[in-house]
């Protein structure tokens, strides 16, 4: 039976409606356990009770943050990892995600940030840009994985390096603890705003990589057969670039370093897509975002004495799966 | 159709490719040969516009190949690479719909046009049994033969294939040369590089010989593989057949 419906609506539906029931969930769980309907018609008849308060100003921003940054590191990691035709590619991998934190915890440090709002996710911008560039010319464009994940740790460190460098220096404890908090990836007290800060970069990127599926899958064959067939590898790598730069430094810029999830969704769905590099962005998207969603509950349910960053739960489940695929990819290619 | 005027390709200080004057006509089947090391794929780079020359010219029925619009190039020509990578664990079916992509907008699905190619080209390359296949876990004559078929879905009007004999047993080997044959009709045709001097000999109508990024002969087969010729370029002594064709050598 459940074959027939995933038949019926597909991979993508399927994944369209675990994101729908998360999101629910994300807005019914928390402290303060919420009757949605109730709190709904009270938002929504312009009544001011605790429970429409919640809802609009704490719990609807966090889903929806968490909806938008899942998409994006779960579209942005099948990217690159069919850009650069490598299942260990991702995002935080490739040093994209270091790099905007380590710019955005620069002008967090200095406080121009402060200045105006925009300047934090364009740093994280420009830094995802500037880290992705560093490892592509160091690793080249043919990279084995072996070359890819140096270039990669290299670019990790030197962004922490920084980072580390950032803190020791900071002026106060309060200081360190905040730069911290913020490098350990979080989606608590967020606004609406800070919502409405990060879409319009974020959508930039994903359009962006509208219609790029087809070249990913033409780049199956290698570059220089994907040029032969019409594909212009420098354009759809500037393309990818590019658009990986502005929705992950939006995202990081907004909740900080969560890791893995460009690495461990595309990875997961890549066999439910046949291995098609173009049909696993979409599918990717939708996961990031269950994956997100479900980590941000995960942090809200689990009991501990300090409250649990979204970040940390993401790399505890990520990690030994990234240890996984070393190991599987040691069998297949070396 | 397609003319290299003059070609030469420098890279690294190095003439690859030495002012080289080719030419494919309509319905020919020609093949290019050559030592190891001779500039023959670097020509075959060249000829298919994915390297910018440093003299001369090629062009495709009157255009210099690298002012056509990358999209109209890919559908009049096909290139294949001498041992292309395979990065996804995809199906062979999969692979060879890929030569349909040039005719494809991004949204578009298959119409029964495109599905009619794949599977005269998965039929033509004997490629039938391994449809459903992971094409990573292909042996290495399999995946050539696969590679062909993706070129042939493309139904170009130029064929440029790197040695797609080389890793093939010898009924594919003949099987191939039959298929690049019957490609090479009305206003098609093939260049194809070759090692085998007897199936070039046997299947082409032309052949090119080239030494050291240089053309040193071209013509009927017969001429081509002459005597002189093979000591020349090959440094191999030919020994006389019963017929006109060289059929056996042995070390100069």
């Amino acid at each position: 039976m459940t074959h027939r419906l995933l038949n019926r609506i597909g991979i993508p539906g399927l994944l369209s409606l675990v994101v729908c029931l998360l999101f629910i969930a994300s807005l019914a769980i928390g402290r303060e356990p919420l009757p949605l309907f109730a709190a709904l018609s009270g938002w929504l008849s312009g009544d001011d009770s605790v429970h429409a308060i919640i809802l609009s100003q704490i719990r609807l921003p966090r889903a929806l943050i968490a909806l938008v940054a899942g998409a994006s590191l779960g579209l942005c990691g099948a990217a690159m990892q069919g850009l650069l035709r490598n299942p260990l590619a991702s995002p935080g991998l490739v040093g994209s995600a270091s790099g905007a934190a380590f710019f955005a915890v620069f002008v967090l440090y200095f406080g121009v940030s402060a200045s105006a709002p925009w300047i934090l996710p364009i740093a994280a911008m420009v830094g995802a840009m500037l880290a992705t560039i560093m490892v592509y010319l160091m690793a080249g464009r043919d990279a084995s994985i072996t070359t890819l994940i140096l270039a990669g740790v290299a670019v990790n460190a030197l962004a922490t390096a920084g980072m580390s460098l950032l803190l020791n220096l900071a002026p106060s404890p309060f200081a360190v603890r905040e730069l911290v908090l913020w490098t350990l990836g979080d989606i608590t007290d967020r606004s609406m705003s800070d919502l409405w800060l990060m879409l319009p970069t974020t959508v930039a990127g994903w359009l962006l990589l509208i219609g790029v599926g087809g070249q990913l899958d033409t780049l199956t064959l290698g570059e220089r057969t994907a040029e032969s067939m019409g594909v212009n590898p420098q354009r759809l790598r500037w393309r990818v670039f590019i658009a990986v730069s502005l929705s992950v430094g939006a995202a990081v810029a907004t909740v900080g370093m969560i890791g893995f999830i460009g690495l461990v969704v595309p990875h997961l769905l890549r066999p439910y897509v046949n291995y098609q590099p173009g049909r696993l962005l979409l599918v990717s998207a939708l996961g990031g975002s269950a994956m997100l969603l479900a980590a941000d509950i995960g942090v809200r349910i689990i009991p501990t004495d300090a409250p649990l960053k979204v970040g940390v739960l993401t790399a505890l489940v990520g990690a030994p799966f990234f240890l996984r695929l070393i190991v599987q990819s040691r069998r297949e290619y070396l | 159709m397609l003319v290299a005027d003059s070609a030469g390709v420098v890279r690294g200080g190095k003439q690859l490719v030495n002012n080289v004057n080719l030419k494919l006509n309509r319905g020919e089947l020609v093949g290019l040969i050559g030592p190891n090391g001779a500039g023959k794929s670097t020509l075959l780079n060249a000829l298919a516009g994915l390297i910018t020359l440093d003299q001369g010219d090629v062009t495709l029925n009157g255009t210099s190949i690298r002012r056509i619009p990358v999209a109209k190039r890919s559908r009049q020509l096909a290139w294949v690479a001498q041992s292309g990578p395979v990065n996804w664990p995809l199906t062979v079916e999969r692979i060879v719909t890929l030569g349909r992509r040039p005719h494809m907008g991004a949204w578009q699905k298959l119409t029964d046009d495109d599905t009619r190619a794949i599977d005269a080209a998965i039929t033509a390359t004997d490629c039938d049994a391994l449809r459903q296949q992971d094409a990573t876990t292909l042996s290495g004559g399999e995946r050539t033969r696969m590679l062909l078929a993706r070129a042939l879905a493309t139904e170009p009007k130029v064929l440029l294939a790197d040695e797609p004999v080389a890793a093939l047993d010898l009924k594919h080997q003949l099987q191939t040369m039959n298929v690049l044959r019957n490609f090479s009709a009305q206003d098609r045709c093939c260049l194809v590089v070759l090692h085998d001097l007897s199936l070039a000999a046997r299947y082409c109508d032309r052949l090119y010989l080239m030494q050291q990024g240089s053309m040193v002969a071209d013509g009927a087969a017969a001429e081509v593989l002459s005597a002189d010729n093979l000591r020349k370029v090959y440094g191999v002594e030919a020994e006389p057949a019963d017929g006109e064709l060289p059929g056996g050598w042995r070390m100069a």
